[in-house]
């Protein structure tokens, strides 16, 4: 196989961030846009995170359903909450904190998950979340949690600012962008195989990981629970990543009999475990 | 010949026999490297009894993970080469 690039025109970047491992790849990218490239995420993740009162996200919660100001990028991710809420069918729902924290995981998952709760109702996003240009309003006791899209809607954003060649893969949720060293595409490992992606995203949701005893993160919004599904991991290709994470999440959920028609349609592929 | 005499020499004889007997026996057997080995641990029921037994990932339900069933579009290509990353749960 010839190669169009010499291996030395890559760089790469790995980082601890969004409560993982990021890595960065780029055909004739500058290693400076890399670390400016890890510097922006980590001031995301800061403004994201639940678990840090002061983040913008935390603020937002606690905003007791008045008119909050919200950054450009908590907008537009809002707004991209919306589109996954709709897309889904209610199934991706970024209004789940009051289950998750009723679930046990009200903490870091380092730190271990607290007592249970009776599970809440959780309502239809659209009826607690009302966004204008600047503004976000939850209201009804509505709070969230962007734990479940940010990670593929960040990944879409960086990789369009890094350039036409690149790799960026957040915590497993990943968009590869141009042909890769080859010209035809990217490899990444995707269930046990290894596929060539070019201008695709890839993502994996699943119950195997941040689960603890009669539990774990994935809440099902119609039952205000933790998934019952009878699949454990369902690893999803999209023209996306975050379409990749939406689609991937509702898998999951709909499980190994409904899970094939509903991605027919709209996947490039998937893993179904 | 006095009957001290006729002990020692009998002794004598009888390590001479043993000497001479091991050495011949040494020479007689060279090391085989190609020889079998004793026991057969590698016979089939020795492999048999010492390969490990299947253990089930632990998991968090208790049932059997299978392997992943995958399914992509005709445009998605599979390739040989390593990859540089994947997927994952986070």
């Amino acid at each position: 196989m010839s190669l169009r690039y010499a291996a030395e025109a890559m760089e790469s970047l790995a980082f601890t961030a969004l409560g993982g491992e990021c890595e960065l790849y780029g055909i004739d990218v500058d290693a400076t846009a890399l670390a400016r490239g890890q510097t922006w995420i980590k001031t995301m993740h800061d403004r994201l995170t639940r678990f840090e009162p002061n983040s913008e996200v935390s603020r937002l919660n606690a905003s007791g359903g008045r008119p909050f100001a919200v950054s450009a990028d908590l907008e537009a991710l809002l707004r991209e909450s919306l589109r996954a809420f709709e897309l889904s069918g209610g199934l991706v729902n970024v209004a789940v904190l009051p289950a998750l924290l009723a679930a046990g995981y009200t903490r870091d998952f380092a730190a271990g998950p607290t007592a249970r709760a009776q599970p809440p109702r959780i309502p239809p996003l659209p009826e607690v979340l009302q966004i204008r240009p600047g503004e976000a309003r939850l209201v009804g006791g509505g709070a969230v949690d962007l734990g479940g899209i940010a990670k593929g809607w960040l990944a879409d954003r960086l990789a369009e600012r890094l350039g036409d060649n690149v790799l960026v893969n957040l915590c497993g949720d990943l968009f590869a962008r141009g042909g890769g060293e080859t010209g035809e595409g990217w490899p990444v490992g995707f269930g046990d195989k290894t596929l060539l992606l070019k201008d695709l995203g890839a993502a994996t949701s699943g119950t195997t990981k941040r689960a603890w005893a009669g539990g774990h993160h994935l809440i099902d919004p119609r039952t205000g629970l933790p998934s019952q599904s009878d699949l454990s991991e369902v690893s999803v290709l999209a023209s996306t990543a975050t379409d990749a994470e939406i689609y991937a999440k509702v898998a999951l959920l709909l499980g190994s009999r409904d899970a094939p028609t509903w991605l027919e349609s709209r996947s490039q592929g998937w893993s179904l475990a | 010949m006095d009957r001290a005499s006729l002990l020692r020499a009998s002794a004598a004889l009888f390590a001479a026999a043993a000497f001479v007997g091991s050495g011949g026996y040494v020479v007689a057997h060279p090391k085989n490297d190609a020889g079998p080995l004793q026991p057969p641990a590698g016979s089939e029921v020795a492999l048999r009894m010492s390969a490990p037994s299947a253990t089930p990932a632990p998991t968090r339900t208790g049932r059997p993970t299978p392997a992943p069933r995958i399914t992509a579009a005709p445009g998605v290509k599979t390739t040989a080469l390593p990859n540089i990353t994947f997927t994952h749960v986070s």
